[in-house]
């Protein structure tokens, strides 16, 4: 009887290892699928925002949009950290030729644009949570790519205010209460950036980006570059706040709705705050 | 009948071109905007309903703006002032103020809608304390449609009264031509190319035509 019960409960021990080996094997092939097709959601991604058919128009690169919203959705805020910096190596990596007066295309400028224009579809369309992360893990605790996090704050600045905020604000013919509330989510993350304790710090600068433009020795000008220098103005977002008020006033009906409704009078306190 | 229409035509044309308060004067210096010839002249009138007055140049330059990364040409400026008046670089605003009459051109160098042109100057009008919202500035913006397209041109002119510091704006747009008098109306509007600029790249363009930098 004893002999039964041992026999029994060892080949109950041995069945149960192997159920647990069959499991985590399971799991380790989930893992392996689930991050296969992560990568792959990530690559595919890439791709597309990079297609040639995809790069034609870069201000704003509208078709790199969906792409680089997929990416940024899919992608962790490590993972986004690495691929801004890809881009932005290339950025500033420049010309190779030895010429003193490089042309555009010597200087590779439109692929160094498309570089950029990529890094920038990718940081706008980060979400908050994700944003938060790579602050803190790249700025407050000094992460290897801290550098990075300040352009990558300054593209999504930028995007946002320029393709983002604008084509609420400025580019729509009618501008209507959902119009408003999305104006208020690009605003609110304009206004985040230029806020940031350390807004001195978010700047780009890319030596010979910038064809130069001379109206009267256009043959000197020819091969003649800029340098790119941007910065965040801490007190910009106002100016934008009012550019926004003068617009949705504009509009008879909706200054009626935001005047006289609770969520109207919610959204032009976000556009009134200080 | 063809030619009977041809003439109409031309005819309307030609009372639009005579309809300017403003007539171009002297050599011009050929420029050329990104392969776009163009011609800068040294010196302009421009006609009130009070008389003549003689304006010089005082410079040109292209308005770039920045659109993310990218600087593009919108338009190329080209100003005038009542010769009497020696603008002064440091604070042209205030050499304006007894200025009896002031032009700019704006040659479009891109296809820009009536919208985009009037966000931009409330934009410059609002960072210059500029009340935006007042009845003279609202009248000829509520005015301001239609696109404007490359090649096209507005003329922006302003000149005093008589009565007080009441001043007169005109705004010549390609297909109508809008005017509106008030307090110091034109002296307003000059903020935008004169005054606090409204960004880096309009600070560049205060320069090349207050003639502290070279076009």
């Amino acid at each position: 009887m004893r002999r039964i019960l041992v026999a029994t409960l060892s080949l109950g021990m041995l069945s149960g290892c192997g159920l647990m080996d069959m499991a985590s094997e399971a799991r380790a092939n989930l893992n392996k699928t689930g991050n296969a097709v992560h990568l792959q959601v990530l690559t595919v991604a890439l791709q597309q925002m990079l297609a040639p058919v995809n790069t034609e128009t870069l201000t704003p690169p509208v078709r790199m949009f969906p792409y680089g919203n997929t990416f940024s959705k899919e992608a962790t805020a490590h993972e986004i950290t690495e691929t801004f910096h890809t881009f932005l190596v290339d950025v500033k990596q420049g010309g190779q030729t030895e010429k003193s007066n490089p042309t555009a295309e010597d200087m590779r400028l439109k692929s160094r644009k498309i570089s950029l224009a990529a890094g920038g579809v990718i940081a706008s369309f980060v979400p908050h949570e994700k944003l938060e992360t790579i602050i803190e893990e790249q700025i407050y605790r000094g992460g290897r790519y801290e550098d990075t996090a300040y352009v990558l704050l300054l593209t999504r600045y930028t995007y946002l205010r320029d393709f983002f905020f604008v084509s609420v604000v400025d580019k729509s013919e009618r501008v209507n209460l959902d119009s408003v509330r999305k104006a208020a989510e690009y605003f609110t993350e304009i206004k985040y950036i230029a806020q940031l304790s350390f807004v001195d710090r978010i700047k780009l600068h890319v030596p010979q980006f910038i064809p130069v433009v001379n109206e009267t020795n256009p043959e000197a000008a020819e091969n003649a570059f800029m340098d790119l220098d941007i910065t965040v103005s801490p007190t910009e977002y106002k100016l934008l706040a009012r550019r926004a008020l003068r617009r949705f006033e504009r509009e008879p009906a909706l200054k009626d709705q935001l005047y006289n409704t609770e969520e109207g009078q919610r959204l032009l306190a976000i556009f009134k705050a200080e | 009948m063809k030619n009977i229409r041809f003439v109409f035509v031309a005819l309307i044309m030609t009372a639009f071109s005579w309809g300017s308060v403003v007539e171009l004067q002297g050599t011009p210096t050929d420029i050329d905007v990104s392969g776009t010839p163009m011609k800068v002249f040294p010196q302009a009138t421009l006609t009130t309903p009070t008389g003549t007055t003689n304006l010089k140049l005082t410079g040109y330059g292209i308005r770039q703006k920045a659109v993310a990364f990218v600087h593009v040409n919108v338009y190329l400026a080209t100003s005038y002032v009542d010769e009497s008046i020696a603008l002064n670089t440091d604070s042209p605003v205030d050499s304006l103020k007894n200025a009896k009459g002031r032009v700019i051109l704006l040659d479009m160098l891109r296809t820009m809608t009536a919208q985009d042109i009037r966000t931009a100057f409330e934009e410059a009008l609002d960072v210059n304390g500029v009340d935006v919202n007042s009845k003279e500035v609202q009248s000829l913006f509520s005015q301001f449609t239609g696109d404007l397209y490359a090649g096209d041109r507005i003329v922006v002119a302003s000149y005093p009264t008589g009565e007080g510091t009441i001043e007169t704006l005109i705004l010549e747009l390609p297909k109508k031509t809008l005017s509106e008098s008030g307090n110091l109306l034109g002296l307003d509007f000059w903020k935008i190319w004169f005054g606090e600029p409204v960004d880096e790249l309009m600070g560049e363009l205060k320069a090349k035509l207050t003639g502290a930098a070279k076009p």
